[in-house]
């Protein structure tokens, strides 16, 4: 009895219904969490020590000898410095989530609040061509941005991930607006206040948690971009830290440690972001539910 | 100050016709209630006159100004919304000042004035809380120190009690009239469905249905002298009791065909209703003014028992006279009563209204 009620301590009941069907649900979650923090922990494991111990999988723990060389080797290596990258790819992302936020908000809140001519033809079309997948734009892009003198600049890449976002970003946050109490507008707007004032001095503030998720969904695609990156940046001192990270590889024999310790400098990035704003991000994801 | 005037205002949403040639005035500090069951266009009419909604047809005065095409922003009216409406990012100090930074008054002038309002509500101590931490009656002050501090010209009201509770409600409408019409003098339009609070706070009642004004009036003359069914049916608690039937002339007096009873028409009625003799009528009494009693009596009929509601002073009971449509009387408490007894029940002969079937006007 003792142990069946220590088994169910976090039992609510509720929405789960039944302790078994509880039960079960949590297995499934587990398991899945498991299945997914796995290869993980391999990179971390497999960095965090010295190649000849890891030869035999990172699963072998003994000897377990944890050193940052790796780390070091990565971030100040001669031929392509991690650093240099990390530093490249922030110039490119902050940029890249500022200025797709800014003006998604505001055509967002156009979309959610304003009557216009065709109106929703041209919400329509914004959501139709956010189907395009990357691979069938690049050509066009290729000689727009050389016809612009922009290939292999940072604005250029800049340019064309702001304007990759701002679609989806203006989708999100429509939603999120429409679902704003419209009262709150109104009563301003009884108050005396001008449109711009209620959007910068009313609405921007409350939907804090949705411009914060979309800038960390914005940030984290950014950051993990390696296609546009790969296509439009040739210079090595231009090069963001997804395109430094295949040449960790080594030409003849693969480096292992410097490979996953690169890949963990990588994502931790984007996962300290998203730590930092997780309770903002979370709520601001009902920015996703479809709402007329 | 100004006076409200609506000339035949018409606003649809789509096909519905929300608010349909509505002509209303409101004088200058007067307190008008609109009242009507939900969806009967009295929010709509609302925000008409705050410029939340523009008229397809019709005009809009506030004071000496046509604001039909004139921006909320300036018509400097204020509102209070049911839900309050606080802006949940800003302290109460920020909320109040709101409307006072948006006309550009000079900060110190902001401090002194919200000082003075929030003292004036009794909420200088909540100043610096947010929305959030404040009680329903507080946040209720709050939104009435926002609207009250710039000293509108028209306070505008939408359901402003409805989120509290019972007990604060009944504090809160004796407060809001004392402070908006006794003390401050705003002309207020104020909305609501409940007809206590109408009774209670107005000057004057605009009752509403279905986007038409059926009646506007003092409360005693909207509860004495209902215009129509509609507004006889509405106001009262409880409802008033309908009595259809035809209208019969045997031996120079009137009675009403009820089916299996005759009511006999007192003789005061007699020359307002004789022109109808032939036609479906609809006679209302108010449950109050019906007398039920166990043993028969001088004129009463006879009825039954298919329901009763105690209420500690007083009960209502339900009855039926042939089985089918509903009648509700009120009786003293202590009265002896039980389902399917049969009762005897009597018409106070000064009390009674009287409706033409088709039309819902009043005859008498």
């Amino acid at each position: 009895m003792g142990a069946k009620r220590k088994l169910l301590k976090g039992y609510r009941g509720g929405l789960l219904g039944s302790p078994l069907k509880w039960l079960i649900a949590n297995i499934v979650a587990w398991t899945i969490g498991v299945l997914w923090v796995l290869p993980f922990i391999g990179i971390f494991m497999t960095s965090i020590r010295p190649f000849s111990e890891v030869v035999s999988g990172w699963w072998s723990v003994s000897p377990f000898t944890p050193t940052l060389k790796n780390y070091v080797d990565a971030l100040f290596n001669p031929m392509f410095s991690l650093l240099r990258g990390f530093m490249n790819s922030f110039i490119i992302a902050v940029p890249s989530t500022i200025i797709p936020v800014m003006l998604a908000a505001l055509a967002a809140y156009a979309f959610a609040r304003f009557s216009f001519p065709i109106k929703n033809y041209l919400f329509v079309t914004m959501l139709f061509l956010m189907a395009a997948p990357q691979q069938m734009t690049i050509i066009p892009i290729f000689f727009m941005l050389n016809n612009m003198r922009l290939l292999n600049t940072y604005l250029g890449l800049i340019l064309i991930h702001s304007s990759w976002g701002i679609p989806w970003i203006t989708f999100f946050l429509r939603n999120y607006f429409s679902m704003l109490p419209k009262e709150l507008e109104e009563i301003a707007r009884v108050d005396g206040a001008t449109n711009r004032q209620i959007f910068f001095k009313i609405v921007l503030p409350i939907s804090l948690p949705g411009i914060i998720s979309a800038s960390v969904l914005q940030f984290a695609w950014v950051w993990n971009d390696f296609f546009f990156a790969l296509m439009l940046i040739f210079d090595p001192n231009k090069m963001v830290i997804t395109q430094m990270l295949p040449r960790l590889k080594g030409q003849y024999q693969i480096d292992w440690g410097l490979l996953s310790s690169g890949s963990v400098l990588a994502m931790i990035v984007p996962l300290i972001v998203y730590i930092i704003f997780n309770k903002y991000y979370m709520g601001g994801f009902r920015g996703w539910a479809m709402k007329k | 100050m100004a006076r409200v005037f609506l000339e035949n205002v018409v606003k649809k949403f789509g096909k519905v016709v929300a608010v349909n040639h509505v002509t209303l005035e409101v004088k200058d500090k007067e307190f008008m209630v609109l009242l009507g069951p939900s969806g009967c266009g009295k929010s709509t009419t609302l925000r008409l006159i705050a410029g939340l909604e523009t008229p397809d047809e019709g005009k809009i005065w506030i004071g000496d100004r046509l604001v039909n095409e004139i921006d909320p922003t300036k018509r400097n009216v204020a509102m209070v919304f049911q839900s309050y409406a606080l802006y949940p990012h800003m302290t109460v100090y920020r909320n109040i000042e709101f409307p006072l930074k948006m006309a550009r008054v000079p900060k110190e002038e902001r401090r002194r004035k919200v000082i003075e309002v929030a003292k004036f509500l009794g909420i200088e101590d909540l100043l610096n809380r947010y929305p959030k931490q404040l009680s329903g009656g507080q946040q209720q002050r709050v939104a009435l120190a926002r609207a009250i501090v710039r000293e509108p010209e028209v306070f505008l009201l939408d359901e402003p009690l409805s989120n509290l509770d019972a007990k604060l409600r009944v504090k809160m409408r004796f407060e809001l009239r004392r402070l908006l019409h006794d003390e401050l003098q705003i002309t207020t339009i104020y909305v609501t469905h409940d007809q206590v609070e109408a009774m209670t706070m107005a000057d004057k009642i605009a009752v509403m249905n279905a986007g038409k004004i059926m009646q506007v009036g003092s409360p005693i003359d909207v509860f004495e002298k209902p215009a129509n069914i509609f507004v006889a049916g509405f106001i009262g608690v409880p409802p008033m009791s309908f009595f259809e039937g035809t209208l019969i002339e045997k031996q120079k007096s009137l009675f009403l065909d009820l089916g299996s009873v005759l009511f006999r028409i007192p003789k005061t009625y007699y020359s307002a209703l004789h022109p109808h003799v032939g036609s479906e009528i609809v006679m209302g009494i108010r449950p109050q003014d019906i007398k039920v009693t166990l043993e028969p009596q001088e004129d009463s009929y006879e009825g039954k028992i298919v329901g009763y509601e105690p209420l500690g002073t007083e009960t209502y009971i339900h009855f039926t006279i042939n089985g089918t449509k509903e009648y509700i009387a009120v009786i003293p408490r202590g009265m002896r009563i039980s389902l399917k007894r049969k009762v005897y029940w009597k018409s106070n002969p000064q009390k009674l209204y009287f409706f033409r079937k088709s039309t819902g006007e009043a005859i008498y």
